[in-house]
This record gives C-alpha cells, sequence and structure tokens, in this order.
C-alpha cells in the first residue's frame, strides 16, 4: 500500500472532466488485519477471506477481499482527494468482481459535476477500483464538497 | 431444493431493529487505519487534526464496516441458491470522535424481483443507521443484496 501524501485541494481549482488516481495493493495482510479488528466475527472462522482451501472450495482461485473493504479503501481514497477541509457526502458502489488478496488496484476518481448550493460547493463523482488484470471490480459514484480558497 | 418462485416475509419492510452497539476508541481507529492503509491527518495525526474541522482527531466513518453486527429482521426469503452482496451506498452525515457510543438499528428497505439477462433475482436492500449517545445519526449504510439461482458451471 502506498502511504498518500494529503493535498488540499479548493472548489475554484476542480472542476467537471477532472482525474485523480492512486495505485496501491492490497495485501494478505490488510486483509488480515481488518478480519482481526476486535468486534470482527469475519475473523473469526476460517472462510473465503481468510483461508486458501476454503476459498478453493467455494470455486474461487484464492482468497478476497471482503467487499466491505474494498468499498472502504475507495472511501480512503476519496478522502485523500478531498483532503482535510473537504467532505465525503456519500459513496455508493456496487460490486462486480471479486478482489483477490494482494490485488494491484488502481482506483481512479472523475468529477462529472459540479455546483454551489447556499455557500456549499458540491461535486459529484464516478469512481471505480480497477485490477493489474484490467477488470473494474468496484465502480460507484460519490457526493463531495470542497471548501472555497476564499 | 432451490424455490422456482421468490418467496418471502413483506411485513418485515420498515420494521426497524437495534442490532448492536461499540464505542469509538483511538485504538480502534488505529488498527482500521492500519487496515486500510489510511493516511489521512484528520484519523492518523493529532496534531493536524487539531488544527483541522473537528478540533481533534476523528473516525473514518468505514470503521462501522469493521465491526460485526446482528442480522436484523428476517424476510424469510427463499430463492435461488446463491446470495451476495451486490452493492453499498454509506452515507456520512456527521463525524464520530474517540469515546463516542455507536448504536446500529436496522430495516429492511426494499425486497424486490428482477429479471436479468442471467435470469431472476431477488433483491434485498437493507438500511442500517449508526447514531451516537446523543441520538444523532452519524454514518447510514444501505447494503443490497441479490439471491438468484446458480447453475453448477455456468454464470
Amino acid at each position: 500500500m502506498v502511504s498518500s501524501t494529503v493535498e488540499q485541494r479548493y472548489a475554484e481549482d476542480v472542476g467537471p472532466g477532472d482525474e485523480f488516481e492512486e495505485t496501491f495493493t492490497l495485501s494478505t495482510d490488510h486483509v488480515h488485519r481488518f478480519l482481526a479488528m476486535p468486534g470482527n466475527r469475519l475473523g473469526a472462522n476460517q472462510n473465503r477471506f481468510n483461508s486458501e482451501e476454503v476459498a478453493k472450495r467455494d470455486g474461487l482461485p484464492g482468497p478476497i477481499v471482503p467487499g466491505v473493504m474494498s468499498l472502504d479503501v475507495a472511501y480512503r481514497v476519496l478522502g485523500d482527494f478531498v483532503g482535510v477541509w473537504g467532505k465525503v457526502r456519500s459513496l455508493e458502489v456496487s460490486f462486480r468482481r471479486s478482489v483477490f488478496h494482494n490485488d494491484t488496484l488502481t482506483s481512479k476518481i472523475l468529477v462529472t459535476d459540479s455546483g454551489e448550493d447556499n455557500g456549499r460547493h458540491w461535486f459529484k463523482a464516478d469512481i471505480f477500483l480497477e485490477n493489474e488484470r484490467g477488470e473494474r471490480p468496484l465502480q460507484g459514484v460519490a457526493d463531495f464538497e470542497l471548501p472555497a480558497r476564499g | 431444493m432451490a424455490e422456482a418462485e421468490a418467496k418471502f416475509d413483506p411485513s418485515v419492510i420498515g420494521l426497524e431493529e437495534e442490532i448492536g452497539s461499540f464505542d469509538i476508541t483511538a485504538e480502534q481507529i488505529a488498527a482500521y487505519c492500519e487496515a486500510v492503509g489510511e493516511t489521512n491527518p484528520l484519523y492518523t495525526d493529532a496534531d493536524v487534526a487539531k488544527s483541522g474541522p473537528y478540533g481533534g482527531i476523528i473516525a473514518p466513518p468505514g470503521i462501522v464496516h469493521s465491526i460485526s453486527m446482528g442480522n436484523g429482521p428476517d424476510a424469510k426469503i427463499r430463492f435461488g441458491n446463491a446470495a451476495f452482496h451486490a452493492g453499498e451506498k454509506m452515507e456520512v452525515i456527521a463525524p464520530m470522535y474517540p469515546g463516542d457510543h455507536i448504536t446500529a438499528r436496522i430495516h429492511v428497505k426494499e425486497l424486490f424481483e428482477k429479471t436479468g439477462r442471467t435470469g431472476s433475482m431477488l433483491f434485498e436492500v437493507r438500511r442500517t443507521i449508526f447514531s451516537n449517545q446523543k441520538g444523532e445519526p452519524v454514518v447510514a449504510t444501505e447494503k443490497s443484496f441479490v439471491r438468484r439461482e446458480v447453475v453448477p458451471g455456468g454464470e
């Protein structure tokens, strides 16, 4: 996983057509850490998220990343895009394919619309994760706000 | 044996149920950030976060995904032989701070059938609202689950 530098973007500098991308690898270690979080029962048993054997029994080539973890990674990239003073309002995704441990994913954000409402600078964007095989396991849309320079 | 016709209990639509609660701790935030590779200083750097919009570190909203909750109302669905999490909407309503106590309440929002390229599917949409100790909603999630018949060796 690359560590990102969170730079602050401002409403005046972003508009429809703007793109942002980040590439990272979701390692087995990341998944195991997620499953081991206090209160996460997904890690309590052998399953398709942590066991090669169970994943293969389920017809998968190897253990997969929980869908919600892929969503959280997409959110993380959006958070990097809006910076400390921006706000992600919502992220809606569909899970189209499995993400496997150690997949290298590129997250792309494409700004599709923007406007101002009562002093709030809102934006809409398409977002997807693309793996090294050219597949898009997650696609969705996001609503966010950015601060104004003034 | 899978059901040919979708059967479910529509009376559960709208019924709300509490499915669990948890505390937001600094340790939980740090563990979650490690797991998803989060480096945003709002969640990871107390000094930067102190001078940010919330006056201190807050929890990434996705932290609600890392804690297992109960299932909530049972729609008694009998259809197909495969079920999967097809999509999710996460709405970020208000920040969650270390020390907050979060309670989750869920309801079945929708149950509907749809016919696609691969045949009939049954969609169940479950909405969960996470609220803090003051009763203020902080995060809402809407998960869509799909059930359908999968033919071995087919799509």
